[in-house]
């Protein structure tokens, strides 16, 4: 089930109703609502699935228990390492096998060998990336004792499985979620409206923007032979645009949807492309998957404790790592790369923590130098995203390459002023200014929308969310997928 | 603080559940091919002696006017046969006189479903009209959903302002659009139908199929009704580019269907060299040429099978 469909608009009002109006007195009962809740939800994309999802949680559950159970260490390393094994196992069967089968293939055929690899017709399992993570951080957590292993099987099953998180995350940690599970909620007005708001805003996001934005980013990388630099530079702007909002839109309609339940998720999103070095931009940019891997992967590599050199080494690490989470192909493995380099600079002459702070704060405009630092930062980032969209590395180049060459050739110009007049409709860029403005005045808070408006007179706050209800109704059409759903 | 809640919200909603509302019903109240025959068959189903079932090929191939007994079209566009039988057995005990019923097998339809394909929207239609409650997606049973905004403001403008109606069926059933004095490229539009059917085609839906033909057919035996299983002619551009092993696939189902059953009769005029270019809309839809060639052709086939 897509949270931008119209099974969606039925289920959570029902959900709701019977969390807070039936089943509000005990906790149990909210919890098996949830858990029931989350597995249909689940078993709307494709019911086979679940489980793989009942497993893996079983596993993370059995696992936990007994790391903390076990006499000495050796059998703590044990049980520790059966769940990463087997977690990892499922990981690297579902999403990764054909990948590693098809470049090994490739890999002898360079030297003269021909094999066929025997390769799977898997269904890659929505969500999997997300839900393996979340099991990983629990038993890992347990394992270095900063947790203790829940006993309540149901609870750890909405941990793992609650439905606003569990295809495309935020990725949770035990720590932070389970807690507020194991907790009573009681109904809270004001929470409840900011998570509506944040839901709209995010439907915003993903129905006005990204799919907006994707089909004229869409249309350009694939037939990027045909047009000019400057064309090319605007699909890829435009995919910028397309997969911030998408998966942006994501963590908001998450975040809004938990809340309503009276949990609150982890930030995922913090305005990232305000960000004025890319250090910055990866404090703000999938916040959870960022700071997961530098709590599972960085530190435990040594951090930043062994010198700058052991930096240098950890930090291209986790960028490889993440790219490659994000899917078999060499793409992403280029654009974590990618990011490394750039992050590079700051992380060798130590300013990687100079911009902590949101730009401009208390402002209403940048500086010229943070302006340009801004602008610098995303035009960085808009080349690394060629690799991310591209279907593979040739593609990627060549469209680098063309999009170089042709930057400065007047025709182009004509080109891209002819699209943007005939083919793109201009109301489109309309609101993607309007949106780039929206977020910059509401920079500083958790999402755009949170405080926007809230100071205004009711009828004109009232008109303004009913304009973003109406552009949300009437650009939503067929009901496109999140791109995040494929990792 | 939750009723307060709750009864903020739906205030603040209301007007937008209101529109919605009051479009689904404007959008209802628009009559439509699908309604037009579901209305047919509800008050003359007991007076057919022909029934066209099938897709496309059959709603614009097959022109009830031209044949000797009452026939009607219940064929459209992309109709799979699924709903084709659930249109067959949704009128049982009320064919009254029926005799013989025409369900086109072709190439397109048997390695495709409607639920799976681009044309997946259609699928409301038959929940809304004749009342098929056949999917578990929420936007099927809503007019307003399964289209979007753009597209239902036309509907309603065109309709409620201009006085358009959206019924293009003929009287009977048959495919009016169709029509000789527009002329497309054959080669190319063969081509491209041709690509189009056969990268879409899922050998687990001509299983599916197959059972389903053979569900008509036992409905058809039960009940003394013949059936006329028909593959429609198609532009060479179109025959020379589908899958061959595919076609020689559905043949042979097909023929065997024909020689299995007595109520069955199978007739191929994919490659007939009657229909000339001049019969062709496209490379495997005829005009309304065509549509009255091989109707007369079909019509003849039935009365000496008889």
């Amino acid at each position: 089930m897509l949270f931008n469909s119209i099974d969606f608009a039925f289920f959570l009002p029902i959900v709701f109703l019977l969390y807070w109006f039936v089943i509000n007195k005990s906790l149990k009962a909210q919890n098996l609502l949830l858990l029931f809740a989350s597995y249909f939800f689940y078993a709307c994309w494709d019911w086979r699935f679940l489980f793989l999802l009942f497993f893996s949680t079983l596993l993370d559950y059995y696992t936990g228990l007994k790391i903390a159970d076990a006499q000495n260490l050796r059998m703590r390393k044990f049980w520790l390492w059966l769940s990463i094994s087997v977690n990892l196992g499922f990981l690297g069967v579902f999403k990764y096998y054909n990948f590693f089968a098809q470049s090994f293939a490739e890999a002898i055929a360079h030297v003269g060998f021909q094999v066929n690899p025997w390769t799977l017709k898997v269904i890659l399992p929505v969500g999997i990336s997300f839900y393996t993570f979340h099991g990983l951080s629990y038993v890992i957590d347990i394992y270095y004792q900063k947790i203790k292993p829940e006993k309540n099987f149901v609870d750890y099953s909405v941990f793992v499985s609650f439905f606003p998180l569990l295809v495309a995350g935020p990725i949770e940690r035990a720590t932070h979620l389970l807690p507020q599970i194991k907790k009573e909620r009681t109904f809270d007005y004001a929470k409840a409206v900011d998570g509506l708001r944040q839901i709209l805003w995010g439907l915003l996001k993903k129905i006005v923007i990204a799919d907006q934005c994707a089909e004229y980013a869409n249309l350009i990388f694939n037939n990027y032979t045909d047009y000019s630099g400057t064309t090319l530079l605007l699909g890829a702007v435009l995919f910028a645009f397309q997969i911030y909002g998408d998966f942006s839109g994501y963590s908001d309609i998450a975040l809004g949807t938990a809340r309503l339940f009276g949990i609150e998720l982890l930030r995922n999103f913090a305005f990232p492309y305000f960000s004025r070095d890319i250090a910055e931009f990866w404090r703000r940019w999938h916040i959870s998957l960022s700071s997961w891997f530098r709590d599972y992967l960085y530190i435990p590599l040594g951090g930043s404790k062994g010198g700058k050199w052991m930096r240098v080494r950890n930090t291209f690490i986790i960028f490889i790592v993440s790219g490659f989470w994000h899917g078999a192909n060499w793409t992403f493995i280029v654009w974590g790369l990618l990011n490394a380099l750039y992050i590079m600079p700051s992380i060798i002459l130590g300013t990687n923590r100079a911009n902590l702070d949101s730009v401009a704060q208390g402002k209403y405009l940048p500086s010229l130098k943070e302006l340009f630092s801004i602008l610098t930062t995303f035009t960085l980032t808009v080349i690394a995203w060629i690799f991310f969209r591209a279907e593979n590395i040739n593609n990627a180049i060549g469209f680098i390459k063309r999009m170089s060459l042709g930057l400065f050739q007047k025709s182009g110009y004509v080109e891209t002023l002819n699209m943007l007049y005939w083919e793109i409709n201009p109301f489109v860029l309309v609101l993607v200014l309007f949106f780039v403005l929206i977020e910059w005045l509401g920079r500083e808070q958790q999402y755009a929308l949170a405080k926007v408006g809230l100071r205004w007179h009711t009828p004109v706050r009232l008109a303004f969310y009913y304009c973003l209800l109406f552009l949300v109704i009437a650009l939503s059409g067929e009901e496109h997928e999140f791109i995040y759903f494929q990792f | 603080m939750m009723s307060r809640f709750i009864i903020r919200l739906l205030s603040f909603l209301l007007p937008v559940l209101l529109m919605g509302f009051l479009s689904e019903l404007a959008l209802r109240k628009i009559p439509n091919d699908y309604s037009y025959k579901k209305d047919y068959l509800d008050k003359n189903s007991g007076n057919i002696k022909l029934l066209f079932l099938g897709n496309s090929h059959s709603y614009y191939d097959l022109d009830p006017q031209y044949f000797s007994v009452p026939a009607f079209s219940a064929a459209y566009i992309s109709q799979s046969l699924f709903f084709d039988y659930r249109i067959l057995t949704k009128y049982d005990g009320r064919w009254d006189r029926l005799e013989t019923i025409v369900v086109t097998a072709t190439y397109a339809g048997l390695f495709n479903n409607l639920e799976s394909s681009v044309e997946a929207w259609r699928t409301k239609n038959y929940i809304i009209y004749y009342g098929f409650l056949s999917s578990n997606k929420v936007k099927d049973y809503f007019e307003i959903f399964s289209n979007n905004y753009e597209f239902n403001k036309l509907r309603l403008k065109s309709y409620y302002l201009d006085n358009v109606s959206p019924v293009t069926c003929s009287e009977l059933g048959w495919g009016t659009e169709y029509k000789s004095a527009i002329k497309n490229d054959l080669i190319d539009a063969g081509n491209v139908a041709a690509t189009r059917h056969s990268a879409n085609a899922d050998v687990a839906h001509f299983s599916i199929n197959k059972l389903v033909i053979n569900d008509m057919i036992k409905f058809a035996a039960d009940r003394n009704i013949n059936v006329v299983l028909l593959t429609t002619p198609a532009y060479h551009a179109y025959t020379d580019n589908i899958n061959k092993h595919q076609m020689q696939l559905t043949i042979s189902m097909l023929e065997e269907m024909d020689a299995i059953n007595e109520n069955v009769i199978y007739v191929n005029s994919l490659n007939d060299k009657d229909f000339i270019e001049n019969d062709f809309y496209d490379a495997d839809h005829l005009n309304e040429i065509g549509a009255k060639k091989l109707s007369l052709k079909l019509d003849s086939i039935i009365n000496n099978w008889k």
